[in-house]
């Protein structure tokens, strides 16, 4: 049966209120299911930590006049995983970060910064 | 302690639940207060079921909101969009982080959607992996 989403809820409209809405029939493939609240905090650091990424790969692709293809074929990487990690889905690698950023002529620094102040260590990542 | 999943569409079940594609959208748009109320809530439903303090009815209907008390601001606007399962498992939906006061029909369209196939059988997961035949015997 073909359902709309407004059908849907129409349909559940019927169903009694704030009781679980049971299926039919025994459920099977159920992923794991999240029962740790550091689960949910691991997911929402993810995801933050994948848009600020994408922010910094799509703002230097950008900024370096590159297309997604010119820039995938300049560091070696197939168009599809830069299409990836630009859509925020994809995890990328230290080295594969520096390689793209030499490849849209920027370099790789890392700095890690002492939040209590003090003097920052900085690393360029850049392949040589 | 209550479990939770996150369902996917069930016409694209290939693609990522929305629910963690909304929280993308929220981290894009840089809602970062947003989405760590959102996660907040997660949690107290995690440990306190249907007994969370941020859980509500939606009227007329089974679908269930998570939503902040705190008013204004981003943290005041979160919302999450769910049903309940079984008696302690939840699914998630959806989420966002609004202005108004009224619920999104939008949001609450697609959770229906998500729960109406839940209920009559279809699949609303993804196959995993581990059931895939990866050797030859």
């Amino acid at each position: 049966m073909k359902i709309t989403p407004e059908l849907a809820l129409a349909q559940l409209a019927q169903l009694p209120h704030k009781q679980p809405i049971r299926r039919k029939k025994v459920a099977k493939n159920l992923p794991k299911a999240t029962t740790d609240t550091t689960e949910i905090d691991t997911m929402v650091e993810e995801i933050i930590f994948a848009a600020n990424l994408k922010e910094l790969i799509v703002t230097a692709r950008q900024q370096s006049g590159f297309t997604l293809r010119e820039a995938a074929a300049n560091a070696g990487m197939k168009h599809p995983q830069l299409v990836q990690i630009e859509q925020s889905s994809g995890h990328v690698e230290l080295r594969t970060l520096a390689r793209l950023a030499q490849a849209l002529d920027f370099e790789l620094h890392i700095s890690l910064v002492p939040k209590q102040g003090g003097r920052s260590i900085e690393t360029n990542l850049t392949p040589s | 302690m209550a479990i939770i999943r996150y369902p996917c569409n069930p016409e694209k079940l290939g693609d990522e639940p929305p629910f963690i594609t909304d929280m993308r959208t929220l981290a894009e748009s840089r809602k970062l207060l947003g989405m760590r109320a959102i996660g907040k809530m997660l949690k107290d439903l995690l440990i306190n079921g249907t007994q969370s303090r941020y859980l509500n009815g939606i009227t007329g209907y089974p679908i269930l909101e998570l939503k902040t008390r705190s008013r204004g601001g981003e943290a005041g606007g979160a919302r999450i969009y769910l049903y309940r399962a079984d008696d302690q498992e939840f699914h998630i939906c959806a989420a966002e982080v609004k202005t108004g006061v009224t619920t999104n029909l939008e949001l609450l369209k697609r959770t229906a959607f998500i729960a109406w196939h839940w209920m009559e059988g279809y699949e609303v997961f993804p196959p995993t992996q581990a059931l895939k035949r990866t050797t030859k015997n």
